[in-house]
């Protein structure tokens, strides 16, 4: 294996010491949903071994899994593409190799081997296990070849509405088939981040469909035709999916599930209320106290209830065109506004329902700066008396309303929501709370067109520091470009931020690259960078005890595990 | 009669048509521009004005402009209104801004699960409303009427949306039980499955309902049971249950009807809670998903369909007073 390469997975946290992080805040609790583990990608068995193994598999037996919004459009391309990237682009499309978000090492997954040039990484050769499509007109089961890979990749690159293309679009130089069972990729540039989400990892853009697909609009926004573990059977208008097993699936005997049902349920009450009578094998709770009362209810002979640090985070993001969020004396008085203890205990119900998180998330704990480091103590410090006297010093227009945008349906962003506008009440800056929907609405005019004052979110889980440090530079993988200073969902532009996160980037030795991300991370809260970090969640999440061979810990159920199966006898169904 | 049904079938297209213009020009004065949400993560002012002109947002909205100098007035020849009317008028209705799918599909295919909410409702509504009714009058100042007219208080106070939501939550807690989920179950491919998902939250639905009926035919029935005629016919010895349904319930009707035709037109926006929280795909969901999302062809045309429904529903409840009363003639 290449020297790159090795310290590529050197610099990857351990699934041990993750665990141990997550643990220590989560109340030993250890893991999230769903999901397996390994490398899935060859003939040989995925390693998804399981707590289970000892007992025989059923094989067949259908998972089910709350769909709270529904897909406009099916197809991994345009403006819903990310969503339905991450919910389903896992189960059914394939990728040449992706990142569990527990462990944050890669694995291989369409590719078998991966053949990475010395000394600087830039050329990486993958040679594909032999993989058949989805048997689906127009495609019919053929085999999936280099150039699918290829054509697949520039669509993403040239898809105008998409998210997370940066790598395909600055760092990616040349993308090429030599064979049909070979694809050679070639970078501009040293990059620490390639295999990562930020880079040739991105869920949103390493999907691989059949090249004859791609120019075919219509089928790829009612139907999925993809090389992955589970075809998608039928929809209703992008509800309820149903996937059920490739029966033509590489790795023999796999996957043991036959198939996944997202169920459309929009309701938390009613999400509990399936969950409580079987209908749906898995809940992310909202809170400790909802997971608590649930396993009160049914007992630990019939759910697991498993929690982990969240690799995800809170955030508040400021606009920096409004006035006065241009100031960052108003941007540090909110910072120093924001109560976050106060803030966990009222959402999460529970002081260990969360960490605090600074620019770099708890989650990742190599390159997240440590609580007891006197510029982290500074970021998470909340003084009211301060933050009314620098308002009053910026001459704040304390008559102002200012609008928080947040996303629905989220009930626990809601109440983080109000929690947050009660905290700026107390130092006297008004605001209202207006929702927007998630898909259709938040992403692309907030998200992508910064069109807001305040919007409060969750960001998704990365695997590396690069894109919660991106965030903040003029790279940003989103927000509105500007020709003469780049892009940037809150309009902010700094060169010494700049120059810190590509000092990160290029650095492809570990420690070293560790001392710049946190170097990076004080010089974003030296400029009060106005995406105010605010803490991670503990998740909690239960699934019922049916549902076996989960690997805890690996996040959404779509990445990856073969052997995960329903015990049915013990469901009845 | 037959006059006053064509005169009435003939203003059915212009009520429509009126609706549609108001809900077409409130869409196009709502703030944010569709071109705008979907233009991308590489938007520039070509590819916004290329959008524009792809969805037919760019060309001005009437036919007829207003200017602040001489004429005044100015034509013009191609207008966003201009073309919705034709669509109108050839029952083209597009396809759905976002998903590209065919709007007269969509609203098909959602149509059989909000007929089946509406019809159960306006069903439980009536069953209940009527015969609870009926029995308070008749047994008035009994327990039976202090207990329908306590309910019938309770009933009307309570919101729908919080009943259907202890629906889902007391079930689940008692007894770990949900009802189905996962979308519309057709009664003919699953009769049981049906009937679970829809019975427990259209008769939830439709206490609201039931409970204004109640005290409409109650009422009614009282005045009606102290007129010569109800007199009359006891005095005559007819049995008492034939004196209540053959001579009062009938001259009770009239206002019945026009509170059940309400009650239909109301149970569209109930059918849109029961959809939201039971999560049901039906055409309550997707007009609210499309109004929250600002997708045009589908809220106009979902607007217009409700409309023929509910003008549709009047005409034909005009028509039934005459069956129902004598001494109505439509001339």
């Amino acid at each position: 294996m290449a020297l790159v390469y090795d310290r590529f997975l050197k610099q990857r946290l351990s699934r041990r010491r993750l665990l141990g992080a997550a643990g220590g805040t989560a109340i030993g609790a250890a893991g999230i949903a769903l999901v397996g583990c390994g490398s899935s990608g060859g003939e040989t068995p995925s390693n998804g071994s399981t707590p289970d193994a000892n007992e025989t598999p059923t094989i067949g037996g259908i998972y089910r899994t709350r769909q709270a919004n529904a897909f406009p459009s099916l197809s991994p391309f345009g403006a819903t593409a990310l969503a339905s990237s991450l919910v389903f682009g896992f189960i059914t499309y394939d990728h040449l190799w992706y990142v569990p978000i527990d462990t944050g090492e890669y694995e291989l997954m369409l590719a078998s081997n991966l053949e990475v040039s010395e000394p600087d990484g830039q050329e990486v050769i993958a040679t594909l296990n032999p993989s058949v499509f989805h048997d689906k007109a127009p495609v019919n089961g053929r085999a999936v070849e280099g150039q699918d890979v290829v054509d697949s990749w520039l669509a993403f690159r040239d898809d105008p509405f998409g998210l997370g293309r940066e790598w395909l679009k600055s760092i990616m130089d040349v993308l090429e088939a030599p064979t049909t069972d070979t694809v050679r990729i070639t970078q501009k540039e040293p990059w620490a981040w390639m295999f990562g989400t930020a880079g040739a990892g991105s869920p949103a853009s390493s999907n691989i469909l059949p090249r004859e697909t791609l120019d075919m609009p219509d089928l790829l926004r009612d139907d999925i035709i993809g090389s992955g573990r589970f075809f998608l059977e039928s929809h209703r208008g992008g509800e309820n999916l149903k996937f059920r097993a490739h029966p033509n699936w590489r790795i023999p005997g796999e996957p043991w599930l036959g198939g996944t049902d997202l169920v459309f349920i929009t309701d938390y009450s009613q999400t509990e209320a399936q969950f409580r009578a079987g209908g749906i094998d898995n809940i992310t709770f909202q809170n400790k106290l909802q997971a608590d009362q649930m396993l009160d209810q049914l007992g630990d002979d019939k759910i697991t209830i498993t929690g982990d640090l969240d690799r995800a985070y809170h955030c508040l993001m400021l606009k920096t065109t409004v006035q006065p969020f241009d100031d960052p004396r108003v941007r540090k008085a909110i910072r120093l506004a924001i109560n976050r203890e106060e803030m966990i205990q009222l959402v999460e119900r529970d002081p260990a329902g969360g960490v605090l998180s600074c620019i770099v998330p708890p989650a990742q704990k190599l390159y997240a700066l440590e609580e007891d480091d006197a510029d982290f103590q500074e970021y998470v410090r909340h003084d009211e008396e301060e933050a009314r006297s620098l308002l009053e010093q910026a001459n704040f227009d304390f008559d102002k309303e200012f609008t928080i945008l947040i996303s629905s349906p989220n009930e626990e962003l809601a109440e983080r929501a109000q929690v947050l506008k009660q905290q700026l009440e107390r130092v006297n800056i008004k605001t209202k709370i207006e929702q927007q929907d998630l898909l259709s609405v938040w992403v692309p005019r907030v998200l992508i067109q910064a069109d807001y004052e305040m919007t409060l979110f969750t960001h998704l889980a990365y695997e590396d520091p690069y894109l919660p440090l991106a965030f903040y530079t003029s790279f940003s993988p989103i927000g509105p470009s500007d020709p003469a200073k780049g892009r940037n969902s809150m309009i902010f532009f700094d060169d010494d931020v700049d120059a810190a996160v590509n000092a990160a980037s290029a650095e492809l030795e570990l420690e070293p690259r560790i001392e710049k991300v946190k170097a990076a991370q004080k010089v974003i809260m030296e400029k009060e960078g106005p995406m105010i970090n605010l803490y991670a969640s503990v998740n909690f999440t239960g699934r019922h005890n049916w549902l076996k061979g989960v690997i805890t810990g690996r996040g959404s159920y779509g990445l990856f595990n073969g052997r995960t199966w329903i015990d049915t006898a013990m469901r009845g169904s | 009669m037959w006059r006053f049904v064509v005169r009435r079938l003939a203003f059915i297209p212009i009520i429509a048509l009126a609706i549609g213009t108001v809900t077409f020009v409130l869409l196009r004065v709502l703030p944010g521009d569709f071109a705008t949400k979907v233009c991308g993560q590489e938007c520039t002012e070509e590819r916004l004005a290329e959008l524009r002109h792809e969805l037919g947002v760019d060309k001005p909205i009437f036919p007829i402009s207003i200017q602040s100098e001489p004429p005044f007035f100015h034509l013009n020849s191609d207008d966003q209104y201009t073309d919705w009317l034709q669509d109108v008028v050839t029952g083209d209705m597009g396809t759905s801004l976002w998903g590209g799918q065919d709007v007269v599909e969509e609203i098909t295919r959602r149509l059989p699960a909000s007929f089946e909410i509406m019809f159960l409702t306006l069903l439980f509504s009536s069953i209940i409303g009527i015969s609870v009714g009926i029995l308070s009058a008749v047994m008035r100042n009994s327990p039976l009427d202090y207990a329908a007219r306590t309910f019938a208080v309770f009933g009307q106070s309570v919101p729908d949306f919080f009943l259907l939501t202890l629906l889902i939550v007391i079930p689940s807690m008692l007894w770990n039980y949900a009802s189905p989920a996962g979308g519309y179950v057709s009664i003919f491919d699953d009769p049981w499955t049906n009937l679970r998902l829809f019975v427990p939250p259209t008769l939830i639905l439709s206490v609201g309902n039931a409970v204004g009926l109640m005290r409409l035919v109650r009422s009614t029935m009282l005045e009606v049971l102290r007129s010569d005629y109800v007199r009359t016919a006891n005095a005559k010895g007819l049995h008492p249950r034939s004196v209540v349904i053959r001579h009062a319930f009938r001259n009770t009707l009239a206002p019945v009807i026009t509170v059940l035709s309400f009650t239909l037109a109301t149970a569209f926006s109930g059918s849109l809670i029961l959809e939201r929280v039971m999560g049901i795909d039906g055409l309550g969901n997707y007009f609210f998903q499309s109004v929250y999302i600002g997708d045009l062809p589908v809220v106009q045309f979902t607007v217009i369909y409700t409309a023929l429904i509910v003008v549709t529903l009047n005409l034909l409840q005009d028509i039934s007073y005459a069956y129902l009363d004598p001494r109505v003639r439509y001339q």
